[in-house]
């Protein structure tokens, strides 16, 4: 059966297609850039963000059909969570485009990448680091199921908007970027130096930091994708300094123009505080996850019926602004998540073995219902809460 | 509020007429708005070259074609390279910017241009684009100011082709502008009822083209009218690497297929050949009717976007209605011609030809 995975993040909007059970060969994929950041006023996203969503979506509904899709999940997170009249989103976009969307939270978001990473759990101490616009996952590895997942609530755009000023940070920005996380990495409880040899990066942002340190390097990008940490460390600084910057950022990734310097001090920060010798970038996250997940019976998700065309009238209502951000059970932030994948120093994982199906992960809950609890930590601030950061500024 | 406005790359049809429109708008609805206007394009943000505009400097622009602050191209990979003093032209634009005090750019240009604007809006820069190309090719806008004023010229010289290719039984073929994609040559090439219509995104094959061209004449037509993109290449062409072509054509003293392909055609079939280059007459003179209306609704709606603050983002005409698109979305994507494409499926539902051989086709 063929099956399509519909990923609305804050950057973009892909589009997995894949044809399986319980492993899957993927058909295609594609990817289209949205900087939802530029679509929102305030903190509701206006009616051309819906516009843009609405297109995008009907787009790739189109590539599902002409593919032979016979099953499509549309799955969000934090870009989703995060719009105050998202309700009104989803209803718009049910109307415009036909689909219904699956809103996940930080949790399930973290347990989609492991189970869709699940092959790294063979490496020695790895730990999983998935930065996202609005959130940052992390995984050990080696722990078990419910205490294996740390969500943080802030992410890149978050950090822009507490300590730059400008667009990219400074020195004195970063350096405090640095210090911000180290000291919310300690009050997590995470192990720190030298607990972690491996880190398995995943997300768009990693996929993106990886297209600049390419680039950078003048490195070819290699079906194994690894980092060496001292050239990541020496692309942070140049991402910092250096005039010429902005190039290497609209060349390679120019969605992610106004957050890739800082996601790169960021995971400089994190890759540091954990002394981490090797560094991968996966191939796989949310979608390839969240495909096992529904396709093994471990979630039910709405399916949106490609049959069904969207309501004749675009005319909108008007916005709802929910008194109260509404949680679906999840409730945490977004990230990007998307798929990459790669191979590190010591052994790896065969990379072309496919995304294991739910009998063979180990971080599978013992019900369908019982979320991954977080690991223990700083609690994460449920969206209802002041939040701890500053919003965005305005740009 | 101080903005600085600038017209950058090629120059077409309607760029003062969007500039009027937007000076009208932020003069009546921005109190205290001074207009800055950069000469030469990002040279002028370079060299620091611009003059105050007043409200009335902008009066009877609706009809002027070309660019009253002038144009130049500055290309984008050069634009961070550092000269001696290890300053690059952004170093230098970001710095203008700032001791100007600007509250927002303005830029009107092309994909090159969006992709400056790009780097300035993640250099801190408050810019909002404006879509100008006769090429048609900008991401996430149905249309570009200047596409249909190019298309009116173009298809008026198509037309005329009709008369003199009839009168001495030849084959003609006219290249239409439009080195990347093939919009302009499509549309011209329909409405001027050109024959054969070829796009740099469908590669031809050169036996198809001139099999079709031979039936044409067994077949009693007179003459033949080709439309050739002066981005158009042949099937083999495609299989090289942009520069490898380039150089291969370059080494033949020849820039475009054109007159190659006009050689083979009369070689080939025995008929009268001949070419004719549209070429700078359809970036000139005033904007169309169509050209005015849309340069008014998208100048006076950057006016709108600028009053509102809403800066990194370009100005956009999508299912008939203005909007605007991220900046940080577009830059560096080009639309092209879909092979798909309704208007190739209805070029070709009319028995035009797009060079194809009998195996591509479907």
């Amino acid at each position: 059966m063929k099956y399509a995975i519909i990923d609305m993040s804050s950057s973009s909007i892909s589009l997995l297609v894949a044809e399986g059970e319980k492993t899957f060969d993927v058909i295609l994929r594609e990817r289209e850039n949205l900087s939802i950041l530029h679509y929102m006023e305030g903190k509701n996203l206006s009616e051309r963000g819906v516009e843009k969503l609405a297109e995008i979506l009907n787009k790739m509904k189109d590539v599902c059909i002409k593919t032979g899709v016979e099953k499509c999940y549309v799955i969000s997170t934090a870009s989703m969570r995060n719009f105050e009249n998202f309700e009104w989103v989803a209803e718009e976009l049910k109307k415009r485009a036909a689909v219904n969307v699956n809103l996940l939270d930080g949790e399930e978001e973290a347990y989609c990448d492991l189970v869709s990473n699940s092959r790294y759990k063979v490496l020695d101490r790895a730990v999983l680091i998935d930065i996202g616009g609005a959130s940052i996952e992390l995984c050990d590895f080696s722990r078990r199921k419910a205490e294996a997942l740390t969500c943080l609530d802030f992410g890149p755009i978050q950090l822009n908007g507490k300590f730059v000023k400008n667009i990219h940070p400074d020195e004195d920005e970063a350096r405090e970027i640095r210090k911000y996380v180290k000291k919310k990495l300690q009050k997590t409880g995470l192990p720190a130096d030298g607990a972690f040899s491996t880190a398995v990066l995943v997300g768009v942002t990693a996929q993106a930091i990886y297209d600049v340190y390419c680039d950078y390097y003048d490195e070819k990008p290699e079906a194994e994708k690894r980092i060496e940490y001292n050239k990541l460390k020496k692309l942070g600084k140049h991402l910092v300094r250096s005039s010429d910057r902005s190039m290497l950022v609209v060349k390679n990734a120019p969605e992610r123009i106004y957050t890739l310097t800082t996601a790169t001090v960021i995971l400089r920060a994190m890759l540091k505080y954990f002394g981490v010798s090797n560094i991968v970038v996966s191939d796989f996250g949310v979608k390839e996850g969240y495909l096992s997940l529904i396709t093994g019976g471990k979630r039910k998700g709405l399916e949106t019926d490609l049959s069904e065309l969207p309501a004749l009238s675009a005319e909108a209502p008007k916005k709802q602004k929910s008194e109260k951000k509404k949680r679906s059970k999840n409730g945490t932030e977004k990230k990007d998540s998307e798929e990459k994948g790669g191979g590190g120093k010591t052994e790896i994982p065969d990379k072309n073995k496919k995304p294991d199906g739910e009998n063979e992960v180990s971080f599978e809950p013992e019900t369908a219902a019982e979320a991954p609890k977080k690991k223990r930590g700083r609690p994460r601030k449920r969206p209802t809460e002041e939040p701890e950061v500053e919003p965005r500024k305005e740009v | 509020m101080k903005i600085g406005i600038l017209t950058s790359g090629g120059d077409c049809p309607g760029l003062n007429a969007v500039m009027r429109a937007f000076a009208k708008y932020v003069c009546s609805h921005i109190e205290d708005v001074k207009i800055i206007g950069f000469l030469n394009g990002y040279t002028g943000l370079i060299e620091r070259e611009y003059e105050i505009l007043e409200e009335k400097d902008f009066e009877n622009l609706l009809l002027a074609g070309g660019t009253m602050l002038g144009s130049k191209r500055q290309p984008f990979k050069q634009i961070t390279v550092s000269d001696g003093n290890n300053r690059s032209k952004l170093d230098k634009m970001k710095e203008t910017y700032e001791k100007l005090g600007l509250d927002c750019l303005v830029t009107l240009g092309g994909a090159g241009t969006h992709k400056t604007a790009a780097l300035l809006a993640s250099e801190g820069c408050k810019v909002i684009g404006l879509p100008k190309t006769i090429d048609n090719d900008i991401w996430g806008t149905d249309v570009t100011f200047g596409f249909s004023s190019a298309m009116e010229i173009a298809t008026e010289c198509i037309d005329r082709m009709h008369s003199t290719a009839a009168s001495h039984g030849r084959i003609m073929l006219v290249e239409v502008m439009g080195n990347k994609v093939g919009w302009l040559t499509l549309y011209a090439g329909i409405a001027g009822g050109a024959n054969m219509i070829l796009i740099p995104e469908i590669p031809y094959d050169e036996n198809a083209v001139i099999a079709f061209l031979e039936k044409r004449r067994r077949e009693g037509a007179r003459y033949s009218i080709v439309a050739i993109a002066e981005g158009a290449v042949s099937v083999e062409e495609a299989k090289l690497k942009r520069k490898e072509m380039a150089a291969l054509r370059a080494a033949r003293g020849e820039t475009t297929a054109t007159e190659r392909l006009a050689r083979a055609i009369e070689e080939k079939t025995g008929v009268e050949t001949r070419t004719q280059v549209i070429g700078y007459l359809q970036r000139g003179g005033s904007p169309n009717p169509y050209d005015r209306a849309i340069c008014t609704l998208m100048g006076s709606y950057a006016g709108e976007l600028a009053e509102k603050k809403k800066f990194g983002v370009t100005v956009a005409l999508s299912g008939g209605k203005v909007t605007y698109n991220s900046l940080a979305d577009i830059a560096g994507k080009t639309k092209s011609v879909p092979p798909a494409h309704q208007m190739v499926k209805a070029a070709k539902a009319v028995g035009i030809s797009f060079g194809e051989s009998e195996n591509k086709k479907e």
